[in-house]
């Protein structure tokens, strides 16, 4: 394929990307996305080798719902700092994009594909935690860096722990605890003394589950854990959960509950009346779901999320990310969550090259532990014993605000838990549960 | 494929001898193929770059896989949907002793490594033993269903069971001792092992058992009346089956060093099917030449499009529609119209 086709391509591209966003088009572009950042290339000859970057997120199965926007925005990130030059202003950025099927198998043979094919340097991604925990193995073999945030399994960071890998979103033991940390107050405040949980049954629900009743236990011995409810992922049907859980009468019931399966939930729970007499902190309510379940969103429950763009207004590069979205998808497009924080994972891996001076991956890696770089969110460390972005989690109550066309977290009452405050309290404790490569 | 009971009627001499003429024009032409898969399989690592050696021992791997299945599907005439059960039994039966025997770090001997491997015969044929003991009671869409229920029965087991399998997240860190982490010795590694196995499968397939397990296909009533015991038959073949593929699942672990429960779900079980039909599955080579083409399918078409189930959504349309015998029919019909016409 000739250079000029490849440009076509990219117009192609960009034209999709100014459309009225449709599933159709999500699918196209983000094929395209690679192309897309290809273009400095070429305008620039003069330049130094690109640095390749391969976008490993399902564009396929439950996955998809919140990868599209991580698709989105990280083209248009590159584009940015290609705007610059790339990285140290001279390799521009390539991304090459792949989908992991939200399979762990496939999802390490398209890292090899692209470290070995594509000769890509970092692997941004993945969705799923058993996808991303696989494509661990495979870039700690290769010595490839991995930039990861949807994909928040504690144990990417402790248990499978590689030098390579960087997490810039708060773990699934961070939010759990965080999500403590605000039942606590509420528990205080209006007295609640009993409480039901339903999990998804697999790892991220168990996870999410045991944390939050292992340290609501520390937190407030006296309140009861009446009952464990597990739904199997993907369920459809959740009545029978609901209706043991009416029947228990708990203060309140903590969910460990994501993606599609969290929107089923809560629209048969509220058609059940279940909020009505039972309180629910704590449901897992990134952006993407405010945005899409506006007008089906239960209003009054409290729900966490990982970095919420209108809890961050006042920060520099959160008013960028937006700006760039909504300039090219529209008014009424915002990023969610998972796009924020994986275009800071990129600007990240920019910052990271230009403090080592070289895009050499083990200087960048090293220049990376324990830094502390600008964020959408401020100002934030990077522990240097895990890789893990001292991220906070976000908890409020939904509610509708003039600003937006979706419910949003009460701007006054939200809480806002530093990552510090949640994660695994010293580095002893962690590098403990680090024995595999250690 | 569907494969119908067909009554066998050689009412006539002629008839007789064409069928047999048909049986050895399909042998006929497997043994070349897999001649050739065989020599193209040695100098597959002297390719430029790993990535072709690495999707060359995932093609080992499925080949030996598919080539179980279709001893369920192609010899025995029943369609089973729970191989993958089978395939991740073996995966998660090594990867549990590797995980064992690195105890927390990366470092494994090569005997705890031969140990590991050999752990998955066992495991796999207990597992189809106890499947099979239920599922030989049924044939044709009963049977396909009931492989399906215990397929996804053991794959919920692996993936609800956190303390023993790691549930959803899987095991990772399967690490092969230190030379066999260079993929041109794990390819290597694997081709002698998928090579010993395809010869086993071979002589399976050409034995009176391979010869019963072909009348069990065309009529299951007749076989009885001869006196063979139909659901031992079954039952045995059904253990060889779960066997072999356990034995892939057991060198997919080391190889992508994790398993995960998808190993023994729905869509895993699936990919034997698809590779069955794409090949062929009245040729014992056409598993191995449908595992080549899926899998190639699989590795670079995702380089190019993301449209990649759609492509080979497309391709098994065709196969279907078209060539319902597979590749290898095509190739052979060719073959058998020369013939004939050189024959006139």
């Amino acid at each position: 394929m000739g250079d000029s086709d490849r440009e076509g391509s990219w117009k192609n591209t960009v034209d999709l990307m100014n459309r009225a966003v449709s599933r159709r088009d999500f699918i196209i572009t983000s094929g395209a996305a690679g192309v897309m950042t290809m273009v400095p290339r070429f305008a620039r000859a003069q330049s130094a080798e690109p640095y390749r970057i391969g976008v490993l997120l399902p564009t396929t199965g439950s996955g998809a719902n919140y990868s599209e926007r991580p698709i989105k925005i990280l083209p248009l990130i590159a584009a940015d700092i290609n705007s610059r030059g790339g990285l140290l202003g001279k390799h521009p950025i390539e991304l090459h994009f792949r989908d992991d099927q939200t399979k762990p198998d496939v999802g390490a043979r398209e890292a090899r594909s692209l470290i070995l094919n594509e000769k890509v340097k970092t692997i941004i991604g993945t969705w799923s935690s058993s996808v991303a925990m696989a494509v661990q193995e495979i870039i700690h073999e290769h010595k490839v860096l991995m930039l990861t945030a949807t994909s928040n399994s504690s144990k990417i960071v402790n248990e499978n722990y590689t030098p390579y890998c960087f997490m810039f979103g708060p773990t699934s033991g961070m939010q759990s605890r965080a999500t403590v940390v605000a039942v606590t107050r509420l528990i205080k405040e209006k007295g609640w003394k009993k409480y039901a949980t339903l999990g998804l049954d697999y790892e991220w629900g168990r996870d999410a589950q045991r944390v939050f009743v292992e340290n609501l236990k520390k937190a407030s011995p006296e309140t009861e854990l009446m009952k464990e409810l597990w739904a199997k992922l993907g369920e459809t049907d959740f009545t029978s959960y609901i209706s043991a859980v009416m029947a228990l009468k708990p203060n309140f019931l903590f969910g460990a509950i994501a993606g599609k399966d969290n929107e089923t939930f809560l629209q048969q729970a509220k058609g059940a009346g279940l909020f009505k007499g039972i309180a629910y902190p704590g449901v897992f309510l990134p952006v993407t779901e405010l945005m899409q379940q506006a007008k089906t969103l239960p209003r009054g429950i409290i729900g966490i999320n990982r970095c919420p763009f209108f809890a961050n207004m006042d920060k520099p590069l959160m008013q960028k990310y937006v700006k760039l979205y909504k300039d090219k998808f529209g008014k009424e497009e915002f990023p969610d969550d998972f796009a924020c924080m994986y275009a800071d994972a990129l600007n990240a891996l920019d910052q990271g090259a230009t403090k080592a001076g070289t895009v050499e991956t083990e200087a960048v890696r090293k220049s990376l532990t324990g830094a502390t770089i600008e964020t959408c969110q401020g100002k934030l460390p990077i522990r240097d014993c895990n890789n893990q972005l001292d991220c906070p989690s976000y908890l409020g109550e939904v509610v509708d605000v003039p600003e937006y066309p979706f419910p949003i977290f009460n701007p006054k009452t939200m809480i806002v838990v530093q990552g510090h405050d949640v994660w695994v309290p010293t580095c002893d404790e962690v590098r403990a549960l680090q024995k595999k490569r250690s | 494929m569907p494969v119908e009971t067909k009554p066998v009627a050689l009412s006539n001499e002629t008839e007789k001898n064409s069928c047999i003429a048909a049986l050895h024009a399909r042998a006929g032409l497997s043994g070349p193929v897999i001649a050739a898969l065989g020599l193209f399989s040695l100098v597959v690592p002297l390719l430029p770059g790993e990535f072709p050696t690495i999707v060359g021992v995932e093609i080992l791997i499925l080949s030996l896989f598919a080539g179980s299945f279709n001893l369920i599907y192609g010899y025995m005439g029943q369609m089973s949907f729970g191989q993958g059960a089978f395939f991740g039994l073996g995966a998660y039966a090594t990867a549990l002793l590797c995980r064992w025997y690195q105890a927390g770090s990366t470092d494994i001997g090569y005997m705890q490594f031969f140990l590991a491997l050999l752990l998955a015969i066992p495991v796999s044929a207990l597992g189809a033993l106890v499947v099979g003991f239920f599922l030989v009671r049924l044939t044709g869409i009963y049977f396909s269903i009931l492989s399906m229920a215990f397929g996804e029965l053991l794959f919920y087991i692996v993936f609800s069971w956190y303390s023993f399998t790691g549930g959803d997240d899987g095991i990772q860190g399967i690490y092969p001792p230190a030379l066999l982490r260079d993929p041109h010795y794990y390819y290597y590694f694997t081709l002698a092992i998928v090579a010993v196995a395809t010869f086993l499968l071979w002589r399976i397939s050409r034995s009176p058992f391979g010869y019963t397990l072909r009348m069990l296909r065309d009529n299951q009533r007749r076989t009885a009346f001869v006196g063979v015991n139909i659901r031992w038959a079954m039952l045995l073949n059904f253990v060889l089956a779960g066997t072999f593929a356990g034995v892939a699942g057991a060198l997919w672990g080391p190889f992508q060093r994790s398993v995960s429960p998808t190993l023994l779900g729905w869509m895993q079980s699936g990919s034997p099917v698809f590779m069955t039909l794409i090949g062929g599955a009245d040729f014992f080579a056409g598993p191995f030449v449908g595992a080549l083409i899926y899998t190639v399918l699989n590795a670079y078409v995702t380089r190019f499009t993301v449209f990649w189930p759609l492509t080979i959504g497309t391709i098994i349309l065709i196969i279907v529609l078209f060539f319902p015998g597979g590749i290898l029919s095509i190739i052979d019909g060719r073959l058998s119209r020369n013939r004939g016409s050189r024959d006139s």
